[in-house]
């Protein structure tokens, strides 16, 4: 037996004070969610003092406008955009290691046209105006275009590839976006009612509507963290991952059915956001490498702060009208992600 | 009429077009359905007017006007005048017919509105506006191709509908181009005269009350304030109150600004006028609780979507809606 078949204790060594960093760092991140969130709360377009901030949590007076910006519009919104960028970033980095594209992002499989096409769709029949309604029909436009992509990508030998997954979810997204670009050309109150879903906002949410949605949060996030050895095999190749006595097609149909639920429940909440299954995983990956079992928590609460912070510098930047946090996420995940990309190239 | 050079200058379509509909016997055509213009000296023509886009010369009395827009074409019958035809995106969007009434006079009465042959959206088709062989077509200021080509087929005159009087400057021209300048100084004074009566009602709550902020509410997540630049802020200024606009909040010429709900915390206002699309409290708007919260009271104007935003109907409808609005609310403790 020769010394190569064995890792060097060095490298044992170096291995064990990476997953003791790796580790440690996860508590940074839950702090800095933390900091964000409660700069969610405390900042905003009315200048809130910290002691009104306090007392509006702890003694709530719903006769004081201040105490009701805080509770009914802050809070509710600082959580929103944690639950949703969290959500958004373990999609991301779940779709990314699933199709082995790492330009896949939860609009790949058509989700979000799906949910869009939905909301609008709804808002022109039904005349809806309520987010909770949105939420549900988002939900069900989700659902059912997942389920159309993974039919169309299962046609043909070989069942369902990444490669038929992808081009089945850009055919699926391309023909729903331009149904629903045709409605809302066609219906200007439409276009009015919707047009800052659409961009993905996380304003005007409460904290009912946030708890509903929870649930499903939660599921996608154990799902995920669950999965997230498998998907790391899954990322070398299907018969890598077989060879190593994988069920690829239950792994396959379960990191589905977790994007799926992320991904549906994230645009269900706050409507269509770019950039943050894309940038988070890519960003993630640069620190930690190619590990789900990291990527996966470290996308959870790095997508969460993301969200958070550009929220609260799309309010504060605008004062006292605000950027939606989905113009904050293009503004500024687009030239991080060329940035990042053109450090890949450089390597 | 020289098709040789047309084509040259605008594109073979549109000469094609004007070529087929030369070939379509005018006498089948309605006509635009005038007052009696005797008194139109028919020596005024041709005649040179100024619209948004420069001078525009009218080579005789119209007698076949098409309208773009409610808010023109709300003005234009306001003279008695009903044009031959009529384009409307709202109503191209929404569709007048499944209301079961003449297409273009969803938000008047037939009778005023007549049965203008519907031409299409904001943007006409082309084909059917040279149908009906205009000799005269009146374009908002929308969009400055649609515009020219409109201009290729008949005199156009591109006049601005929105913001705070922009009715009434429409109303001069129209009357000046169709020889009605009495007609629509007498529409004028009828509105003027309309709002005077109004003030002099509420003129013991303004003493009270007045101050107002005008808020539009179209969607959960989409609050807008207007000031008196604004045609709904302008109806609320000719009735004596002044607009109040949230702390911090900046309007440009546009007169409207859209607003986080937030920026309401501290508003010192008499009223909070709503204009929204639903009756009553508006389910899961932001707005909704902070209003509740300062102890103002809020009173709420419900639109259709395919009401125009002005013209001397319906700023009279709003008008007389604020008013009453007003004074139901603050009239009694008032008196």
């Amino acid at each position: 037996m020769t010394t190569a078949s064995f890792p060097s204790s060095r490298r044992v060594h170096t291995a064990h004070r990476s997953w003791a960093l790796l580790a440690g760092g996860l508590p940074f991140c839950v702090v800095l969610l933390v900091i964000c969130i409660l700069a969610s709360i405390a900042f905003g377009a009315a200048d809130i003092k910290p002691e009104t901030v306090w007392a509006a949590i702890t003694a709530f007076d719903a006769t004081d406008t201040n105490h009701v910006i805080i509770q009914t519009l802050r809070m509710p919104r600082a959580l929103t955009a944690a639950l949703v960028g969290a959500a958004l970033a373990a999609s991301g980095a779940i779709m990314q290691g699933l199709t082995r594209n790492p330009l896949a992002d939860p609009g790949l499989l058509g989700i979000e046209a799906g949910a869009a096409l939905a909301v609008v769709a709804a808002v022109l029949l039904f005349h809806i105006s309520s987010m909770s309604t949105y939420a549900l029909f988002a939900v069900v436009g989700a659902a059912a275009t997942s389920i159309a992509v993974y039919i169309l990508g299962s046609i043909g030998r070989g069942g369902s590839t990444p490669f038929k997954l992808t081009i089945a979810g850009a055919a699926m997204t391309a023909m729903l976006s331009s149904f629903t670009t045709a409605i809302l050309l066609f219906n200007e109150r439409t276009l009015e009612e919707v047009r800052f879903w659409l961009v993905g906002s996380v304003a005007g949410r409460d904290m009912t509507l946030v708890l509903q949605s929870a649930p499903f949060f939660f599921v996608g996030f154990i799902l995920s963290l669950a999965l997230a050895r498998q998907i790391t095999t899954l990322a070398l190749g299907d018969d890598v991952a077989a060879g190593l006595g994988q069920n690829v097609a239950l792994i396959k149909s379960l990191s589905a059915v977790a994007t799926v639920v992320l991904a549906g429940a994230s645009v269900a909440l706050a409507g269509p956001i770019g950039f943050v299954g894309l940038v988070i995983p890519h960003a993630v990956r640069f620190f930690v490498g190619v590990d789900y079992r990291w990527i996966l928590p470290y996308s959870i609460l790095l997508g969460a702060s993301f969200l958070v912070a550009c929220d609260v510098i799309g309010r504060v930047i605008a004062r006292p009208s605000e950027l939606t946090v989905g113009v904050m996420t293009a503004l500024i995940g687009g030239p991080v992600f060329i940035a990042l990309v053109l450090w890949k190239v450089k390597r | 009429m020289n098709f040789r050079n047309l084509a040259k200058r605008s594109g073979y379509p549109t000469a094609l077009l004007l070529f087929l509909s030369a070939c379509i016997a005018p006498a089948a055509m309605p006509q635009t359905a005038t007052p009696a213009q005797s008194e139109v000296a028919e020596a005024a023509y041709p005649m040179t007017i100024a619209d948004d886009y420069g001078d525009v010369t009218i080579p005789a009395r119209p007698e076949r006007i098409i309208t773009i827009g409610e808010e023109i074409n709300e003005t234009l019958v306001s003279l008695g005048v009903h044009p031959v035809g009529f384009g409307s995106s709202r109503v191209e969007r929404g569709g007048a017919k499944e209301l079961g009434i003449p297409i273009g006079s969803d938000y008047l009465d037939a009778g005023i509105a007549g049965s203008p042959i519907f031409v299409g959206g904001d943007s006409p088709s082309l084909e059917a506006v040279v149908a009906l062989q205009p000799d005269l077509i009146i374009y908002p200021n929308y969009d400055e191709a649609t515009y020219k080509a409109l201009a290729q087929i008949a005199p156009t005159l591109g006049l601005a509908p929105q913001g705070r009087g922009a009715w009434q400057r429409i109303l001069g021209k129209l009357g000046q181009v169709l020889g009605l300048e009495e007609k629509a100084a007498e529409v004028i004074a009828d509105y003027d005269a309309r709002v005077a009566e109004l003030r002099e009602q509420l003129a013991p709550v303004l003493v009270e009350h007045p101050n107002v902020t005008l808020l539009y509410l179209p969607g959960a997540d989409n609050t807008m304030v207007f000031d008196e630049r604004f045609a709904f802020g302008g109806m609320v200024d000719d009735l004596g109150f002044n607009l109040v606009i949230p702390d911090g909040v900046t309007i440009d010429d546009s007169g409207f600004a859209q607003i986080s709900v937030e920026s309401l915390a501290g508003l010192e206002s008499d009223a909070i006028l709503t204009i929204q699309f639903a009756e009553g409290a508006l389910v899961d708007f932001p707005v909704e609780p902070i209003m509740a919260s300062l102890d103002i009271p809020v009173l709420r104007t419900v639109i259709e979507a395919r009401r125009p935003a002005s013209g001397p109907y319906t700023e009279r409808y709003y008008l007389e809606n604020f008013a009453t609005l007003l004074q139901d609310e603050f009239g009694a403790a008032a008196e």
